[in-house]
């Protein structure tokens, strides 16, 4: 007798076809395990969210201290501009479905982000193009042209905020 | 000849540059909370430059000013204020001193500290977007920056809560003690019953210069050592 036929054998009284049964172990375990993966990728994507506006909020300090002083030192602004414009690329991505209020995370994003999503998109698509215009003209060098870009930037930021995220 | 002392008259309690400053001062915390909720950070700004000016006025004013106005005056030891907490806050008629109570000297001195502390926060506080930032924010980095902020909108919720109670107070006066405490901080006089204590007024003159000394000052902090 081989294993599989004893198997067989053994639960050949019992009422439920027992590939069902185990079936449904493995589905229960399976969708425990889903779950839990869903709930920490929501609260990764808060983090990793969070800690990204961080890193652009402090490399857009470093660029306006520069400006502001009139004399902005370039090797300062290039690499913080570029970081930026890398950073604000990833925003788009960082706002998945649960990842709102509704998330029990502590979080300052607005449910509006979900539910206009037309409206949000444009922000974010804003942002990219504004950061990366920055990065343009750090490049450049010229004043002027950082300074116009570094407004847009900020303009992108502030109506965003205003809209999206709580005070 | 004029009688030497009448039953009740009415006595010059607070300097004019006393009353300026605090009216200024009042209407400036007003414009500091606006400009700030409204996001109109330039405005914002310069507010709290003004409200400097004013507090280092009110310092050397609280040494070199009028009898009531210095702190030698009206900051008492912890009797003064436990008698005045227990007896004079339900007396009603013309207290033992004029100007500050016991209890209200030291919260004179609460609110101008605050008010130091609230400044030097704005100084050195940034928004969210890394975009707006006090003068000195420069000097220290983002996340620094973001916990002067957030100190600067606990400072101001502490603020509220004294300029409360600094209402509450004068309702007490108006109502139970039956003193008009705003009259006297309009007219800078108030009713006094019996022999009217020797108070001594400074020069408005020296509060103009120290006014334009404590503007020129704030004025080179911002020039020569803040960005903004």
């Amino acid at each position: 007798m081989t294993k599989k036929d004893r198997k067989q054998v053994t639960n050949s009284g019992s009422r439920t076809n027992p590939g069902v049964r185990v079936a449904v172990a493995f589905a229960l375990l399976a969708g425990a395990a889903a779950a839990s993966a869903a709930t920490l990728s929501i609260a990764d994507a808060v983090s990793v969210r969070k800690a990204n506006f961080k890193e652009i909020g402090g490399a857009f300090k470093t660029v306006n201290d520069e400006l502001k002083t009139g004399a902005p030192d370039i090797n300062t602004v290039g690499p913080a501009a570029k970081d930026i414009a890398r950073r604000a690329a990833l925003v788009k991505d960082h706002f998945p479905a649960g990842s709102g209020p509704e998330s029990g995370l502590k979080t300052k994003a607005k449910a509006e982000i979900w539910s206009n999503p037309t409206e949000f998109g444009k922000y974010t698509a804003a942002l990219a193009r504004s950061a990366k215009a920055l990065d343009t003209a750090a490049r450049s060098g010229d004043l002027a042209a950082m300074t116009k870009a570094r407004d847009a930037l900020g303009k992108t930021c502030k109506g965003c905020h205003s809209q999206f995220r709580e005070k | 000849m004029v009688a030497p002392s009448l039953p009740v008259s009415r006595l010059k309690v607070w300097d004019a540059p006393v009353r300026l400053f605090h009216w200024a001062l009042a209407g400036l915390i007003g414009c500091a909370w606006w400009t700030g909720e409204q996001g109109m950070l330039d405005w914002h700004r310069l507010t709290g430059y003004a409200i400097l000016t004013l507090l280092l006025f009110r310092l050397a004013w609280g040494f070199a000013g009028s009898t009531t106005a210095r702190f030698s005056q009206f900051l008492r030891g912890p009797r003064a204020v436990a008698a005045y907490l227990a007896q004079g806050l339900f007396q009603r008629g013309t207290p033992a001193r004029p100007g500050h109570n016991p209890a209200g000297g030291w919260s004179v001195l609460a609110m101008l500290s605050l008010l130091f502390a609230q400044v030097a926060l704005g100084f050195f506080a940034v928004d969210v977007d890394g975009l707006e930032s006090g003068p000195f924010a420069y000097l220290v980095d983002f996340d620094t920056g973001r916990a002067a902020a957030q100190a600067h909108h606990l400072v101001f919720n502490l603020l509220l809560a004294l300029i409360a109670l600094h209402v509450l107070a004068i309702a007490w006066y108006r109502l139970f003690k039956r003193e008009n405490l705003v009259g006297a901080m309009l007219t800078g006089s108030r009713e006094w019953t019996g022999q009217a204590p020797p108070l001594r007024f400074a020069s408005p003159l020296l509060a103009l210069v120290l006014v334009l000394a404590a503007g020129l000052g704030v004025w080179a902090l911002i020039r020569f050592f803040g960005q903004a």
